[in-house]
């Protein structure tokens, strides 16, 4: 089994859901946060390693041993479950089901496309200037950026853009270990491996701007992209992916 | 250069801070209360970061910057902040200079104790308990749950059950209560960490680069943080590991990317180590005024050397 994890207007998840299946790839579960909500938990984790058994409101029963690789775009532990919280203890309760959620995400086996984080449960939230500055080590060219105490930093964020990034931007998707999108120079797809590699996001979104030259600089990161930009070729990477692991093992 | 920063009486942080001086090495010190003195500029490019820090009217190069020390609070929990309005010019500046030392700690090149990255492994309970697991220690046998029936058979099945939050959230603690069945109804509103109480002897150790200290804390209460509470009495002295123990507990905090981590274990009467959480921001401020083992000198003499 499969699984594809998403909140519950996640159209690009929706239509990679279906992708998948006329690939091949059966069955792949489609678990949206409402469905999430209100589901039943029973989470291990011991000298026998961790498993988890999730009951949903509709009936179907997902346990982890049977899961093969996940398409995880989930942002957030389902709010409906909050709603029956008391005010004053909604907080702390979204705290435990945040930790409770990357819990089990990361207990599910094979290739995971993304993990989770703190602040998000489908990877890493950051700001321009850490992407900007990871993209640098990763060979990647990249405007120089500065920020202030005296005006608001760019905060964190799983989608983040150059405020001048400019009209014409090409988005390359990194899928494991493929490059999908406009024809790019070589350079550009090896950094772009790379970057993804050191922002531990195998599934990643990379706009560029091409200068008068023809240079690419980039200019913003998607941590959640619209994987329909990539077509075709985005389902195949991601079928391919999801079924063999390459560049997504963890 | 080393840069700490907090609140500088904050006892982990003043013990660092007195040891710097001790040793003779130059260090500033950001006073977290005094943000409102405080600017910041950051560039970054070509995969490399520089600016400058003003604080009480000097004017620092973040480039001499060679290792970071911080002992931050929340920002918004400082008594300067806590009753300024929303849209205060006061609140956003410390806003916002929180946010630039935030993104530089992240990206500095130097030995940073501790970058938010690696707290992060802190924040879910259950899932460092798998990273534990994978890197070759015990752990006690955990269940996370929304179901009341499924605490019932784990508790059948292990005997005594403590629980306590799943997140970064402190916690008391405590014991599941074998006389009231009736309450677990209420863990359907949430899931909840149950974990196999083991009987033993707690024991912290730290680890700082390639060192390792571990103090035993003999305490009869479950949660001997909270002995105090309750008017028992903890007793806290060095301990004796051996070699091997004391390396995989440095590899472990390596493998988590923890250059300084506090990790928690329980020691059973047959020898065997629980490793019970590992913290990547200890206050370990406790143990050493207890036991007087030198951690402080190892966080400084680690700072120093980063340079």
């Amino acid at each position: 089994m499969w699984l594809v994890l998403c909140d519950s207007t996640d159209a690009p998840a929706r239509w990679a859901h279906q992708g998948l299946r006329r690939r091949g790839l059966e069955p792949v579960e489609f678990v949206t946060s409402d469905d999430l909500a209100h589901a039943r938990w029973v989470h291990h984790v011991g000298e026998r390693g961790a498993r988890v058994e999730v009951g949903l409101r509709d009936g179907r029963v997902l346990h982890s041993d049977a899961v093969r690789g996940t398409l995880n775009r989930l942002v957030y532990p389902p709010k409906g479950d909050l709603l029956l919280i008391q005010p004053s203890d909604r907080s702390y309760v979204l705290q435990e089901l945040m930790a409770f959620f990357m819990s089990w995400i990361s207990a599910l086996p094979g290739p995971l496309l993304n993990g989770p984080s703190p602040e998000c449960l489908c990877g890493r939230t950051r700001s321009l200037a850490e992407w900007l500055w990871l993209a640098g080590r990763a060979g990647l060219p990249t405007p120089r950026y500065r920020l202030s105490s005296d005006g608001p930093p760019a905060q964190p964020s799983l989608n983040v853009r150059m405020p001048d990034g400019g009209p014409d931007l090409r988005t390359l998707l990194v899928v494991g270990d493929y490059i999908v999108g406009p024809a790019a120079p070589a350079a550009i797809g090896e950094g772009c491996r790379r970057l993804a590699a050191l922002a531990h996001a195998p599934l990643l979104g990379l706009e560029f701007s091409a200068g008068p030259r023809g240079r690419w600089t980039l200019a913003g990161a998607m941590g959640l992209p619209d994987l329909r930009l990539g077509g075709d070729a985005c389902l195949d990477a991601l079928a391919s992916t999801l079924s063999d692991g390459q560049g997504a093992r963890r | 250069m080393i840069f700490l920063c907090g609140i500088p009486t904050e006892p982990s942080l003043e013990l660092v801070i007195e040891r710097l001086r001790e040793m003779g090495a130059p260090h500033v010190v950001f006073h977290q209360r005094r943000f409102a003195d405080a600017r910041m500029e950051l560039e970054v490019g070509d995969g490399e970061v520089r600016g400058v820090l003003c604080l009480d009217g000097n004017r620092h190069r973040l480039e001499d910057f060679v290792a970071i020390y911080t002992r931050l609070m929340d920002w918004q929990l400082l008594p300067e902040i806590e009753h300024e309005p929303p849209d205060s010019p006061v609140r956003l500046q410390c806003q916002n200079l929180h946010a630039a030392l935030t993104q530089w700690h992240e990206l500095a090149p130097g030995r940073v104790l501790s970058r938010s990255a690696e707290i992060g492994v802190v924040y879910s309970k259950p899932m460092q308990a798998q990273l534990i697991r994978r890197h070759g220690f015990s752990i006690p046998e955990t269940l996370v749950t929304n179901d009341p029936d499924e605490v019932r058979r784990f508790r059948q099945r292990h005997g005594r059950v403590i629980y306590k939050s799943a997140s970064y959230v402190r916690s008391v603690v405590n014991l599941l209560d074998e006389g009231d069945p009736s309450g677990l109804e209420a863990v359907r509103a949430c899931p909840v960490l149950f974990q196999q109480y083991v009987e033993g002897m707690n024991l912290r150790v730290h680890t700082v680069g390639k060192r390792a200290f571990a103090t035993s804390i003999e305490a009869s209460a479950v949660d001997y943080r909270y002995a105090y509470l309750t008017g028992e009495e903890e007793k806290i002295e060095e301990s004796a590991i051996g070699e091997g123990f004391a390396n995989r507990c440095i590899g472990l905090a390596a493998a988590l990317g923890l250059d300084f981590a506090g990790i928690d274990f329980k020691l059973t009467d047959g020898g065997e180590a629980y490793c019970l959480e590992v913290n990547p921001a200890p206050a370990f401020s406790y143990y050493e005024l207890h036991s007087g083992q030198p951690i402080a000198r190892a966080v400084a003499e680690y700072l120093v050397s980063g340079g």
